[in-house]
């Protein structure tokens, strides 16, 4: 027996949705790290709690990986995410204006976001810099708190892309076609 | 430099045009948050704040909490359980008149103990309880409106997505939060059984009676959810008794779900890895939005607005109680137009100071707040839940809105229980120490 699928998280699930970005191949790769990245962080707290309450020995470095696995995690999920156009969206007007409005709307949305988020991947590679400089690791594993800084700008920078990507496909459907 | 009530004026106002450009919740409260702290402050320390607060505020070992809880939601929906769990509450209430439609919510309410979205226990529940109650004779109206309602239990019965969102940005301890979900939880079953009692009492047709069921049978369907049942008691149980934290019980729960679709062999590997991805773009669209809250709460500090409106407000010398309901009703209006989560981490920043001054428990506001965001939930015209509900089962809109309605009154009766009886809220969370 199925269940339910994936739920709609954009506000209103009615009416024609503007056109999602397909990824293809590297949305793929991307998208199974994440997945893969999840399970882990999953495997890292059971064992730890399990070693800890019951055996009364910690998983090394467990806490510190999970920080690392969450940064990770939600930042390699925003291109996806936006890919997916899963960004929570409060669309009043959607019944009442036409499809190619709406697709209009959605690739301005894009281009605004695409700016934000680009902006938002240069200060926080600069974070991660400075991180660095000031030699910051975490206090078990001894990981470079900057580099995951700067793997986050990375992955924003390619969600800008890909709200770049979302808008063009948005604006190609308001191209009306014979 | 302008003053608080002007900054707050023009900082919702401009995130209403965005929003109504259709720019997505979280970038638009990015935009805003920044821009109005360059003006206020300059853009050194903004643009420094735009690459602090999304390394500084993701990186953390406590919100770990929200994937494994989501993840947890996401095993238990796709394995299949939600059947079993309405042919469970079928076997001990169906033969009641109405009874098909109070196992719906008694199913919802077990579902929402193990999933943390509302969203999902109401998808989840059209298309397992609606084909059964519509073959048994049950009008429209009432099958889908008791699918939409118990939906809502999905976020008041712990675990629950939106409490522990809540308990992130207010500070306030989840695990108790959880706890202080699961009387409420009851009573809301119990309400909302009553409101399918009075809807086929005024209407027998609507909801005709089911088959009975000898005390065998009974025990075997039970037997089939033992193990959903199990690992809500060792979640739940785990916390009230202090030995897991949110975080912990969160991770442990994911586990155990994945034990059980395992054990219940309908899933493949691919499956899993689906799951794990789904649950890794839902996390990015919460904490996207929770990074614009964050910005955006900046904002509102730097511009002093919290202080204003809590100096406004005592200014007036206000009865406490009288601010509360104001709250409600704000949250009411506004909830039937705009998107629910992102309401309340907009406005808990603004609140919660005020309501905590006024001498408000913090467990209590939480617990006060997913009660109004399920109400918005099933609000017309723009409740989340009938979109889902409405678009899985193509019934008239006109019909829902129409069944839905008895339903919102139970919601407005059980509000106005916790406020004027704060104990059903508090006293677990209390003897849990």
């Amino acid at each position: 027996m199925t269940d339910a699928p994936a739920p709609p998280t954009e506000k209103g699930a009615s009416g024609p949705p503007a056109p999602v970005a397909d990824l293809g191949r590297p949305g793929r790769v991307l998208a199974s790290v994440a997945g893969v990245m999840i399970l882990i962080m999953m495997v890292v707290t059971t064992i730890d709690v399990i070693g800890r309450d019951v055996f009364n020995v910690p998983l090394f470095g467990a806490f510190e990986m999970t920080e690392i696995l969450m940064g990770l995690v939600i930042f390699a999920g925003m291109p996806l995410t936006t890919a997916a156009r899963e960004h929570i969206t409060v669309n009043l007007l959607e019944n009442v204006v036409s499809s190619r409005i709406r697709c209009i709307q959605a690739g301005i949305g894009d281009v605004l976001c695409a700016v934000v988020g680009a902006v938002m991947a240069w200060r926080v590679y600069w974070r991660g810099m400075a991180l660095n400089d000031a030699g910051e690791t975490t206090m078990m594993l001894g990981i470079g708190r900057g580099y995951i800084a700067i793997a986050m700008a990375i992955l924003l920078a390619l969600t800008s892309l890909v709200f770049l990507y979302g808008a063009f496909r948005a604006f190609e459907g308001t191209v009306k076609r014979p | 430099m302008i003053g608080p009530w002007e900054l707050a004026l023009y900082a919702f106002g401009t995130l209403t045009v965005l929003l109504l450009v259709g720019m997505p919740i979280a970038f638009a409260m990015i935009l805003v948050g920044v821009g109005g702290i360059a003006a206020l402050i300059g853009w050194q320390p903004a643009l420094a704040l735009l690459g602090q607060i999304p390394v500084s505020n993701t990186m953390s070992y406590e919100l770990s909490v929200v994937p494994m809880f989501v993840l947890m939601g996401t095993f238990i929906t796709r394995s299949g359980i939600s059947g079993d769990l309405y042919a469970a509450c079928n076997g001990f209430v169906g033969h009641r008149r109405g009874g098909l439609a109070i196992a719906t919510i008694m199913a919802c309410g077990a579902f929402g103990a193990v999933c943390g979205s509302a969203i999902a226990t109401a998808a989840t529940m059209s298309r397992v309880a609606y084909p059964s109650m519509r073959k048994y004779g049950y009008n429209e109206g009432l099958a889908s409106a008791s699918v939409c309602a118990g939906g809502t239990l999905g976020i008041l019965i712990p675990p629950s997505v939106i409490m522990v969102i809540y308990g992130i940005m207010t500070g306030t301890d989840i695990a108790k939060l959880f706890i202080a979900g699961i009387v409420p939880g009851i009573v809301a079953v119990g309400l909302y059984s009553l409101t399918v009692q009075y809807l086929v009492w005024r209407n027998s047709a609507a909801g005709p009676r089911g088959e009975r069921l000898n005390w065998g049978e009974r025990l075997t369907l039970l037997k089939r959810v033992g193990p959903v049942l199990a690992l809500f008691a060792l979640i739940m149980g785990g916390i009230y008794l202090g030995a897991f934290t949110a975080t912990e019980a969160a991770g442990v729960g994911a586990s155990g779900a994945f034990a059980f679709s395992l054990w219940r062999r309908n899933m493949r590997w691919r499956d899993y890895l689906d799951c794990a991805v789904e649950t890794a773009r839902v996390t990015a669209a919460l904490f996207a939005i929770l990074i614009g809250a964050l910005l955006f709460s900046q904002l509102m500090n730097f511009g002093r607005f919290p202080g204003a409106l809590q100096s406004f407000v005592t200014g007036f010398g206000v009865e406490p109680l009288i601010v509360i309901v104001a709250i409600c009703v704000l949250y009411v209006v506004l909830g039937t137009f705009f998107e629910e989560l992102s309401m309340i981490l907009l406005t808990v920043p603004i609140f919660f100071p005020l309501v905590t001054s006024l001498g408000f428990d913090p467990i209590w506001f939480g617990i006060l707040i997913v009660m109004v965001v399920e109400m918005g939930l099933i609000s017309p015209p723009v409740g989340m839940n009938l979109f889902v509900v409405q678009s899985i089962l193509k019934i008239p809109v006109g019909t829902l809105y129409r069944w839905i309605m008895p339903f919102i009154v139970a919601d407005i009766v059980r509000l106005a229980l916790i406020i004027l009886f704060p104990g059903i809220v508090l006293l677990l969370p209390r003897l849990a120490g």
